[in-house]
This record gives C-alpha cells, sequence and structure tokens, in this order.
C-alpha cells in the first residue's frame, strides 16, 4: 500500500483529535464523580454479635465517605483450616472485582487468611479492627496496614474478683477459663493466663467445641475459686435458653466474662465495647481515603469499657459487692 | 411692587408659590443674605465638627464596651482552660496511673464543654535511662509501636535521638486517626522547650507557648501544668524538679477561642502574640469581618486596644484589638440630616422674616399705590378728550373732568354740587323734540346694561353736532348704587367721516360721479325688482376711443380733467333719475332708468351725437373724443347683472369691431354679437380646463432624414395640445389658442402643457419613449414670460427629465414680436442644454435677418413650403435657401407637413434633417404613439 493511502485525511486527524478530547474529558468526570469504595470484609456472619456491632458502628461512622462494600468470611462455621483459607481466597477474588480505596476488616479470621496472604504490603490500605491483643503473628504493622487491636480489661476485672472472693473465701486461687475452641478465644485464654501467672494465679483452660460440652464445663468449673467465660461464638449447638438455665442451676464460684452477650450466663462482666472498634475502623478508613497513608497512623488499642452485675446470679451466689461496684456497675435486667 | 394695582394688593394669598418667592427675594436686602448665609457658614461647620466629636466618641465607647466584652469572653476561655489544666491536676494526684481509658472519659466532657481546646493531654517527664521503661508502660496501655519521636524538617515524625532528657507525649485526646502518630512526641525536642518545661516544673507553673511549625492545626497556644509525685507538692524548686513526673498540657487554637466569642470580635482586627520574656511571638492574625462602612477614615487614627493575660510564667499572652475609626453610614446620614434641617429651618425662618417684612413693605407701597392711582385717575380724567360726569344716587354732579367743562360751556366750581338736570338737558339726536330723560335711563340701568345714545345738548347748534352718551353705576361695598359715571363722547368728527367714506366708496374721486360700486349696485337693485314691477331700462356702456392718447400726449392729470370735463357735459344730456358712473379707466356706464327701447335709444342718440362733437382742449392741443358706445336693454327677462354687463360689453366690443365711434345696440341674433358671445364663453372654457385637466397631450412623431438614415425611424416626437368639447368633439388648436391670446391665457395654458409634458416624458422613460426626444411649443406670449425659464427648469429637475431629450419650439412670429426677451429666453433654455427650435419659419418675411440674431439649433421650415415641394419648384428653392441658411449657421432642419413619399425624396435630395406630418405620423394620444414605437421593429 502506498505510503500516501494510509495517512489519514485531514477530516479523520480532526475527528481523532476530538473524540480523544472527549475521552480526556470523560475520564475527567468520571475521577472527579468517583466515589471511593471501602471493602469490609468480616470475620464472621450475620448475627454474631460482636461482629455485628462492629458492622452496626462502622456503618455509622462511615455514613457516606464511602460505599461499603461486605463480605463475610463466617469462620466460625469452618469445620477446617481449608475451609478458611477458601474464605480468605473468596474475599481476595471479591476485593479485586470490587478495586475498593480501602479495605476494612474485623477480628482475627480476617487478619489470618485473607489480609496477610493477599493485601499486606499491596497497593490496597487496609484498616483491621476487633482483632484479639497483638498483630505479631500477622505481621502487622505492615505499611499498607493500621487498625485497632481488641483488649479486654482483665487485670482490672481480675483485681475486683480477688477482691470479692477475698471475703468469701480464705484460701485458693484457681482460675478457669471457660470458652470457645476458636482462634479468638484460644488467644483471649493465651492473654488471660499471662495476666493471670503475673498476679500469681493458677489457671486452666476449657476450651469446647460444642454446647453439651460447655454445659458439663460449667459444671465443672465450679470448682474453681473463679470462672472466667470466654466466648460461645463457635460453640456449636448453644442455646441460650438451656446456658441461662444450666447457670442458675450449677453457679457457686464467682464468674467473670469479658463479652457483653456472655452476661445471662456471669455474675460480673467487664465487657469491651464493639462500637469502639467500629468507629476507630472508619475513622482511620476516612483518613486513608483522604490521603494518609497506613504507615503514619499507628496501632491503637480500645480504651472503654463497661461493668456490668448480674443480681439474679450474684444473689445466688451469696456473696457480697463492694460499695464501689455496686455503685458503679450497671445492673444487667 | 409700585407698578401694581390696588386690587392686586388683595389678591396676596392667590399669588403663586414662585411669585411670592420672587416678591421676597425682591424684598431681601443684601445685609440679610450676608446674615443668613454667615448663619449657614458657621453652623454647618459646627454641626461637622460636633457630629465629628459626637461619633467619635461614639465609637470609642461602643468600641470600649465590645473590647471589655471580648476581653471578658477570652478571660473566661483563658480561666476554662487554666480549670481544664487545674482539673487534670487533680485527677492526677488522686489517680496518678491514670490510664488512657478513665483520661478519655475525664477529657470527654471537657473537650465537649471547650470546643476551642482542641487538644489535651499528658507529657511525662523522664531521663534518659527511663526509656525502656515509658516504652514498656505505653505497649501495656495498648501502644504497641510507641517510641520517642520529634519533627524532622519536613514536618514527619522520626525517632528522637539520645537526649538526656526528654518531654515525651503520652497521654492524648481526642485520639484520631490523624493526631494518633503524636503519642511519644518528645516536647522537648522544640527549641526552648526543654527550658520552659524545666523551669515551670521548678516555678510550678505554667507555661503558654505558640506551637507554629509542624504542630497539628495553626494558631495554636499550648499550656504546659506540671505534676508531682507524691501527695505533697514540694516547695524547693529542686525538689520540684526531681519530683516532677512530667504535667498535663492543654492546646487552645486561637481562632476557634476568639470564633466561640460574642460576634463583637468581628469588628475588630485581631492581633494574637505571646510576649515572651520581651519578644513578641505572633501567632495568630485576623482582619475585621463585621466592620460598617466607614467614610473619612484618614481623619481617625485605628484605635488599638491591648488585653493581657499572664501565665504564672514569665509568658504573657497579648490579643491587640484594632478598631479602625471613621463615620459610620449613619453619623454621616445623621449629620447630612442635622446640615439639610438647620437650613431648612434657617430657610423657613428667613422666609419667615422676609415675609413679614414683605408684608409690611406690601401695606406701605399700597397706600401708596392707592394715592397714586387717585392721582393717575385723576390725571386720565383731566386729560380725556371725553367729557366724564360723576354723580351721586340723587343725580348731583360729583365730579366733573375739563372736557366736560368745556363741553357743557361752564366751571368746575360752577358744576360740582348741581343737579345734572341744571347743568344740562340732552335730546335723542333722532327725536330732537324730546328731552332724554337721564334719570329713567339711569333708573333703566339694571335692565339695559350700559346703554348708550347719541344725544344734542339742548340748545347746540350746528347739524354735526353729536355726543355719544355712555351712563355706568358704581355699586358700594353693600352692592347699593352709590353713583353713576356719565361719559359724553363727541361723535360728530366721526360721523362726519363716516359719510366721507360712504361718499368715496360710490363715488368717482376724479369725475365726482358714481363709481363702478355704485353703478354695480345700482344696476343690480334695478334688475332685482323688475321681477316685482313691470319696468325697463337701459344700460349704455361707453369705451372712449383714443383717450390714451390724451394722457401719452399730455399727461394724466389733463386725462382727469378730460374725464371731468366730459362726466359734467355728460350729466347735462341725461336726466336726474339716470346714473351715470365711471366704471374704468376711460368707460363709462349710464342707466336709463325706466325708459322703453325708443326713448332709451334716443338718448344714447343723443350722446353718441355728443360726442361726434365734443372736442376737449388743452393749451395748444386739441382733442377729438369719440366713444364706443353698446346700448342693453333691461326688462324682466334679464336673469341677472353679470348677463346684462357682458351684453353690454359684448355690444361696445361690437361698436369697436365696428371701426369704434358707434353706437351698437345688443342683439342676440346679430353675428358679431353671437361671434363676440362665442368668444366670451371660450374664456370659461378654458379657464375650466385648465382648472379641471381637460386638456390632452398628443405625440406627432419626427424621424431623422440625415445621414442616410431610414426615414421610418422615430427618435423625436412633438406634444401638442389637444381639447374635447362636452360631446367628446376634438377642438382644433386654433380655435384654443385664438381665444387663450384673446384672453391672456396662453402663459396658463403654456405652463399646463410643460408641467404635463415633462411628467409624460417622465413616465416614459421605463419604455421605449426613454429613448426619444420631445418637443414643446411655447407661445409669443409665454415668450415675453421672464418667469418661464425658472419653471422650465424648476419642472425639469421635479421630473428629473435630462434637458437635452427636449426640444423647445417658439414660433418664428412670437420670436420676432418679443425679439429681446425671446433671444433672453432661448439662451437660457440653450445654457441648461435643451434645444431651441423656431417653428413655422418662413412664414414671416424678414426671417433670415432675424435668424442671424436668434441662437437656435433648429428650424422647422412652414408645411407652406413642404406641401407642394415636389411639385412647385419655387418651394423647393425656398427650403432649399433655408436649409443651406440653417446649415451655414449649424442649424439643423425640419421639415413639417410631409404627407407622401415625393416630398421625402425631394427632403433627402435636398439633404433636410428631420421630417414630420401625416406621412410620417398622425398626432396620436401618448399611449398610441409611444406603442406604435415598440411595435415597429424598425424603431432604434
Amino acid at each position: 500500500m502506498r505510503r500516501d493511502s494510509m495517512a489519514l485525511p485531514n477530516y479523520a486527524r480532526f475527528g481523532v483529535l476530538i473524540l480523544t478530547l472527549c475521552i480526556l474529558y470523560m475520564a475527567k468526570v468520571a475521577a472527579d464523580t468517583h466515589h471511593p469504595i471501602c471493602f469490609y470484609v468480616s470475620s464472621n456472619h450475620k448475627g454474631d454479635t460482636w461482629s455485628d456491632g462492629i458492622e452496626l458502628s462502622l456503618r455509622n461512622a462511615i455514613a457516606n465517605k464511602c460505599t461499603l462494600v461486605q463480605h463475610d468470611m463466617d469462620s466460625l462455621h469452618h469445620e477446617s483450616r481449608q475451609d478458611a483459607e477458601l474464605a480468605g481466597r473468596a474475599a481476595f477474588e471479591m476485593m479485586k472485582t470490587v478495586e475498593p480505596d480501602v479495605v476494612i476488616t474485623s477480628d482475627d479470621a480476617a487478619a489470618k487468611y485473607f489480609i496477610m496472604p493477599y493485601v499486606k504490603n499491596s497497593d490496597v490500605p487496609v484498616v483491621f479492627s476487633g482483632i484479639n491483643w497483638s498483630v505479631e503473628e500477622y505481621g502487622f504493622p505492615a505499611d499498607n496496614v493500621t487498625g485497632i487491636i481488641e483488649v479486654a480489661p482483665i487485670k482490672p476485672m481480675l483485681l475486683e474478683a480477688l477482691k470479692l472472693i477475698g471475703k468469701q473465701r480464705s484460701a485458693g486461687n484457681r482460675i478457669v477459663y471457660l470458652g470457645a475452641d476458636s482462634l479468638n478465644d484460644i488467644k483471649n485464654f493465651n492473654v488471660f493466663q499471662d495476666t493471670a501467672r503475673q498476679m500469681g494465679l493458677v489457671s486452666d483452660a476449657i476450651l469446647v467445641s460444642d454446647f453439651d460440652t460447655w454445659q458439663y464445663g460449667f459444671e465443672l468449673s465450679q470448682e474453681y475459686d473463679l470462672i472466667i467465660l470466654g466466648d460461645n461464638a463457635g460453640i456449636h449447638g448453644w442455646n441460650n435458653r438451656q446456658a441461662t438455665e444450666t447457670a442458675r442451676r450449677f453457679s457457686k464460684t464467682l464468674s467473670l466474662t469479658n463479652n457483653y452477650w456472655m452476661m445471662p450466663y456471669t455474675a460480673i462482666g467487664y465487657t469491651k465495647i464493639a462500637a469502639e472498634q467500629g468507629e476507630w475502623a472508619a475513622a482511620t478508613a476516612v483518613a486513608l481515603i483522604e490521603g494518609m497513608r497506613a504507615a503514619d497512623i499507628p496501632l491503637t488499642t480500645n480504651t472503654r469499657w463497661d461493668i456490668w452485675v448480674n443480681n439474679t446470679l450474684s444473689a445466688a451466689m451469696q456473696f457480697e459487692l463492694s460499695q464501689e461496684l455496686k455503685h458503679t456497675a450497671k445492673m444487667y435486667r | 411692587m409700585h407698578d401694581k394695582s390696588p386690587g392686586a394688593m388683595n389678591t396676596h394669598s392667590r399669588q403663586s408659590k414662585p411669585q411670592l418667592l420672587s416678591k421676597l427675594l425682591k424684598h431681601t436686602h443684601r445685609s440679610q443674605w450676608i446674615g443668613i448665609t454667615l448663619f449657614v457658614l458657621i453652623t454647618i461647620p459646627a454641626i461637622i465638627f460636633n457630629a465629628h466629636w459626637i461619633n467619635y466618641e461614639d465609637l470609642e465607647n461602643q468600641a470600649q464596651v465590645e473590647v471589655t466584652t471580648i476581653a471578658h469572653d477570652v478571660s473566661e476561655r483563658i480561666g476554662a482552660m487554666q480549670t481544664v489544666l487545674a482539673s487534670l491536676e487533680g485527677l492526677y494526684y488522686i489517680s496518678p496511673d491514670l490510664g488512657k481509658g478513665e483520661f478519655q472519659i475525664f477529657s470527654k466532657n471537657l473537650l465537649v464543654n471547650s470546643p476551642y481546646i482542641t487538644m489535651l493531654g499528658k507529657y511525662e517527664s523522664i531521663a534518659r535511662h527511663d526509656r525502656q521503661d515509658i516504652k514498656k508502660r505505653m505497649s501495656d496501655q495498648g501502644h504497641y509501636e510507641f517510641n520517642l519521636k520529634e519533627f524532622d524538617s519536613q514536618g514527619n515524625l522520626k525517632l528522637r535521638g539520645d537526649r538526656a532528657h526528654y518531654y515525651p507525649l503520652s497521654l492524648l485526646e481526642p485520639q484520631l486517626p490523624s493526631n494518633l502518630a503524636l503519642i511519644g512526641f518528645d516536647f522537648g525536642s522544640i527549641s526552648g522547650m526543654a527550658e520552659t518545661l524545666e523551669s515551670v516544673a521548678q516555678e510550678k507553673s505554667m507555661a503558654l507557648v505558640a506551637f507554629q511549625d509542624h504542630w497539628p492545626g495553626a494558631a495554636n497556644i499550648v499550656a504546659f501544668k506540671p505534676v508531682y509525685r507524691g501527695k505533697q507538692t514540694p516547695d524547693s524548686g529542686n525538689s520540684l524538679l526531681r519530683q516532677t513526673t512530667g504535667g498535663f498540657w492543654v492546646n487552645l487554637n486561637i481562632s476557634q477561642l476568639l470564633d466561640g466569642i460574642s460576634n463583637l470580635a468581628n469588628n475588630f482586627n485581631i492581633k494574637v502574640e505571646i510576649n515572651h520574656d520581651g519578644d513578641l511571638i505572633p501567632v495568630y492574625v485576623r482582619a475585621a469581618t463585621n466592620l460598617p462602612k466607614l467614610y473619612f477614615s484618614s481623619l481617625y487614627p485605628t484605635r488599638v486596644f491591648e488585653q493581657k493575660w499572664n501565665s504564672t510564667d514569665s509568658a504573657e499572652l497579648v490579643i491587640k484589638l484594632e478598631k479602625p475609626m471613621g463615620f459610620t453610614e449613619q453619623a454621616i446620614a445623621l449629620t447630612a440630616f442635622a446640615i439639610v434641617t438647620t437650613i431648612f429651618v434657617a430657610t423657613l425662618f428667613s422666609i419667615h422674616v422676609l415675609s413679614q417684612q414683605a408684608s409690611l413693605a406690601e401695606k406701605i407701597a399700597g397706600k401708596q399705590n392707592l394715592i397714586d392711582e387717585r392721582e393717575k385717575a385723576q390725571t386720565t380724567l383731566n386729560t380725556v378728550k371725553d367729557a366724564i360726569i360723576t354723580l351721586d344716587p340723587a343725580l348731583t354732579i360729583v365730579q366733573i373732568n375739563p372736557a366736560a367743562v368745556v363741553l357743557l360751556n361752564t366751571t368746575r366750581s360752577l358744576a360740582v354740587g348741581q343737579p345734572l338736570s341744571n347743568l344740562v338737558q340732552l335730546q335723542i339726536e333722532t327725536e330732537k323734540a324730546t328731552i332724554l330723560d337721564i334719570g329713567q335711563v339711569l333708573a333703566d340701568l339694571e335692565y339695559d346694561g350700559n346703554p348708550e345714545y347719541n344725544v344734542v345738548p339742548v340748545g347746540q347748534s350746528g347739524d354735526d353736532f353729536v355726543l355719544r352718551l355712555s351712563v355706568s353705576s358704581s355699586q358700594n361695598q353693600d352692592g347699593k348704587t352709590s353713583g353713576y359715571v356719565l361719559v359724553l363722547r363727541d361723535i360728530s368728527h366721526e360721523r362726519r367721516m363716516s359719510k366721507k367714506l360712504a361718499y368715496q366708496a360710490n363715488f368717482d374721486a376724479v369725475t365726482d360721479c358714481t363709481n363702478r360700486h355704485y353703478f354695480e349696485q345700482k344696476l343690480e337693485s334695478l334688475i332685482s325688482e323688475l321681477r316685482v314691477n313691470d319696468r325697463t331700462h337701459a344700460l349704455c356702456y361707453m369705451d372712449l376711443d383714443q383717450f390714451k392718447v390724451v394722457n401719452d400726449t399730455c399727461g394724466h392729470h389733463v386725462g382727469d380733467e378730460l374725464l371731468k370735463d366730459l362726466t359734467k357735459k355728460l350729466k347735462l344730456l341725461i336726466r336726474d333719475a339716470d346714473v351715470l358712473s365711471r366704471i374704468g379707466g376711460d368707460e363709462f356706464g349710464l342707466i336709463l332708468i325706466n325708459v322703453n327701447q325708443e326713448q332709451a335709444l334716443s338718448l344714447c342718440d343723443r350722446i353718441y351725437q355728443f360726442f361726434q362733437s365734443f372736442v376737449f382742449s388743452h393749451e395748444e392741443f386739441a382733442f377729438s373724443i369719440t366713444a364706443s358706445i353698446g346700448v342693453v336693454f333691461i326688462d324682466n327677462t334679464c336673469a341677472n347683472t353679470n348677463d346684462v354687463l357682458a351684453a353690454a360689453d359684448i355690444a361696445c366690443y361690437s361698436a369697436k369691431d365696428s371701426g369704434r365711434n358707434c353706437l351698437s345696440v345688443y342683439s342676440e341674433s346679430d353675428e358679431r354679437m353671437t361671434e363676440r358671445s362665442v368668444d366670451l364663453s371660450w374664456l370659461s372654457r378654458l379657464q375650466t380646463a385648465l382648472q379641471t385637466d381637460q386638456f390632452c397631450l398628443y405625440l406627432q412623431p419626427v424621424v431623422s432624414l440625415s445621414s442616410g438614415m431610414n426615414p421610418q425611424h422615430i427618435t423625436h416626437f412633438e406634444f401638442l395640445l389637444r381639447l374635447r368639447d362636452d360631446d367628446g368633439n376634438e377642438v382644433t388648436p386654433k380655435q384654443i389658442i385664438q381665444a387663450a391670446e384673446r384672453y391672456d391665457l396662453m402663459r396658463d395654458i403654456d405652463k399646463w402643457v410643460i408641467k404635463n409634458a415633462l411628467r409624460t416624458v417622465a413616465e416614459l422613460n421605463s419604455g421605449p419613449g426613454g429613448r426619444c426626444s420631445f418637443s414643446i411649443n411655447i407661445s409669443g406670449q409665454s415668450a415675453a414670460d421672464r418667469g418661464l425659464k425658472s419653471f422650465i427648469e424648476k419642472q425639469m429637475k421635479l421630473n428629473q427629465i435630462d434637458p437635452s431629450r427636449i426640444w423647445f419650439e417658439l414660433t418664428e412670429t412670437a420670436a420676432i414680436s418679443h425679439f429681446s426677451v425671446a433671444v433672453d429666453l432661448i439662451t437660457s433654455i440653450r445654457s441648461f442644454g435643451s434645444k431651441v427650435a423656431l417653428d413655422d419659419f418662413g412664414s414671416g418675411l424678414s426671417s433670415f435677418g432675424y435668424l442671424k440674431n436668434l441662437p437656435v439649433d433648429l428650424i422647422k421650415i412652414d408645411g407652406q413650403f413642404i406641401k407642394e415641394i415636389a411639385n412647385n419648384p419655387i418651394d423647393r428653392q425656398m427650403v432649399k435657401a433655408i436649409h443651406q441658411v440653417g446649415q451655414s449657421m449649424n442649424i439643423l432642419s425640419v421639415a413639417e407637413f410631409v404627407e407622401d413619399q415625393e416630398t421625402i425624396d425631394e427632403l433627402l435630395k435636398i439633404g433636410i434633417d428631420f421630417a414630420q406630418g401625416y406621412f410620417i405620423g398622425k398626432p396620436q394620444n401618448v399611449r398610441d404613439a409611444i406603442a406604435q414605437i415598440s411595435k415597429n421593429p424598425k424603431a432604434a
């Protein structure tokens, strides 16, 4: 073909120029009107009290700053590690589709099976929340990862408990941790164990996978000086009514918990507040959208908790609440 | 004022405002103007000066109040900040292990209530060897990444290098992702801060520090308050320093602090500084946002208010409030209002004073006017020519003017106080036997208005002496008659003048016999009476023959003498009842009243015979004066005066036609009379035709024969005048011209022709006629009309005609008859580009001689030479001679009356330039003529 026949006529060149300008203009308009997308990966499922609390506060706080696309990994129902890894993979695949501006996660499973293998050190900024006690095992902080670590007021809770049982018992400082055989609760127990050790206390753990075992464990726990009730998330066949009945029938030993939703079965609660996790995650996500680097936002922990007293159970246990507790603790039903 | 009538003084209230003002201004003396001006000149600056001070003091007071309010608000906030620090200090001593959870709960409410405290927290005072301890402590509190930090030059936080002492930030509220990294920031890394914090620790004081560089937010002042170990605070400086664990800090945002206070702060330019040992460190500058619009600000210094708040260390918070001063809009408006009001009041006052003065002056002037007016009235009475007598209601004379004294031949002293009837008695002019009852006349005034009577004083002699009496009454304020005024005017002279004028209207001044006006009035009267009586009369119309000779020979005064003499002698020939009138210069009319034809003819014959012997002598001259006499009998068959006069004119004209000095009696059957009558009818027909455009124009073609051109080519037309009678028959031009020339109507007809011909040429421009030229005839009478040239020019311009397309034809006889004016006219016409043709050339005998002096372009050879040219060698030679003469003078020739081809052939042989005649084309109306050339394929 001749050279001159390949050359575009002038009107065609002009058309190409106009088309290019139009495309550039449309791209600019699209960029100007782009609404950020936040990809929220919850480790658990809808209906999990703690996760629902985080999600609710997250949604309220983030409001219309970004479009929140949620993916639930449902890790508490996983039968195997492979299931958890698949759930992490699925979250990643969805993230690729969503192309988010910021990734937000809650709880440990998301950190372990989603952030760590797929997102850490990528270009996408990540905010985690609800990771219990420590993040070193996940390699956090990273340049693109920041967040809020979930801690429980274990020490003040134990100090208060010791004050109370000191009046009831002349000796004995054995503590049992009754919880779920889950990633979260294992970590909780480990921290609890460290803290107890620092206080000169001896601790055991009963970590169960089903409700019947939990009921049995509860009955056994009455032999200890203090019972710490962990999470029920991950305990198959959990039955609230039955659990309440069990607690009322067998409770003799002072029981404590850091989880508000375990208060029906516990005498005293030093409970964490899920909303604090969601609110911080939302504020951090907004800061990241607005241009802050994740590396410039240090990790933080929750600072707020609440104190509860289950009057029914505490009365059955026949120990006297301190005046301070009477004045400061909230009454659970 | 002095020329006002007394009555005008009472109309003061009805005067318009401009009039009143004008009057006041007139009464205003120069000194008063100066006084008013001085008052205004002094008062207005005083108002402005006063307004200046009031405005300044007002602004000053207002600013003071505002500053006090602002200072109060700021003090409250500074106090609140100090309270916060004191609270935190107290909290610390209650719970030294203050965790971040408790601190968050405690500070939450503080922050909510003090939005200008944007951050607060705790700082630690640690030595180098305590670094690990604090790191662990902070990690236990959840700050797993805790490190000591400082800002690098870019404002990024970096790890703090090794130092002997640190002041790290350990608690922070509110904790946000954006400020969380500040935890661990070493306040001691800021220049001078280590010394400041050490100092406040030693002095147990509070430090105010302006943080500017990389500290979050802008316009911050951070207050530091130290805390110490133990429950009892040490006293000495060294102990304090040794026991301090750090302290609390509060971050004040100055902008928010000021925003939160009264809106009054917006009225000031605000500058916030920290005075640290005399060094002023600027913190915040804000311009006033709510300043009212100020005028003349340059006249006022900016007012600066300075408020200081001391911390317990050497630092001092200084807030400078600058208040620009100037005239506010309100002040300007009030000042302007005051000035306008002052001017208004001054004006009102001035008007009031001036009106008082004017009123006084007016009263004085009014009195003077009364005196003046009375004197004027008296003077008027004295000078007026009418006799004026003033009577009281009892008809006793109150006043009498000099004219009345003279008229009534009395004296003033005798007359005044006398009853009027004692002084004079009056008779009605027309009823001289009756004495006018003045008392009754005055009593009837109410009904008669202002009656007038022509009266004659009883005893006064002379028929012409007549007085016109006018009476009127005067009323007092109650409307009752207060007296009467009698005015007697001597109208004798008016009467005489009136009689004279009446005489002049009906009599000829020269001959003393009645004039034409009287004659026609009398004739009309007699004719109108014929309907009711059966009388017959006769009218004799006499036109003196050769009277002009007498005037020309001896002058007009001799002519007048002749007329007087003739009149006197004619009067001797007629009866007293007959009416002899001079009805023209040398024309007399005689109405023979109540005569039959025989008597009339007898009397007329007597007059005719008189003229046969009448000789008028003057000095050595003797003139035999005869007259052409026309006689008309008047009976009840005569319709009107005009007909009778026309008949008399016809008869007289007939007498003149008969060689003058004849007596001709009008008879309708007389042929001469008929002709004359027809002529007269032409006059009205032509006039009507001119007025109603009954004339019309025909065109006859003229072809060019010269230069071998085809004779059928039509390039020229001659306009010909036509008139149709009521029956539609065409009237011959000869008849029209003959009558028109007789009644001097040719000028009007020529103008009609020129006007309409040129308009027609203009209308033909767009068609084939636009290529042609046209001839227009001018009569001999018009040739003598000096206004014709300008008329032609005006019509040319009006119709936008190219003059070169128009030929004007003047007959040879007309040109010769009015030679000098004709030469002028021809020259003028040629000067604006038209051509002139000499028409009917050859009909006159001296044609060649005149031709030399007439600057014409063409000669139209008289048709009498053309008609027989083919057969008559003399005609041929004549035409040839004319053509040759014209050719030698560059004059083109036109042959008229061309009626056959043989004639054309002869003309071509001779070399004639143009031909015209029935063979070429008959006259046609314009439309047909032009249609002819447009159809003619040969037409050019």
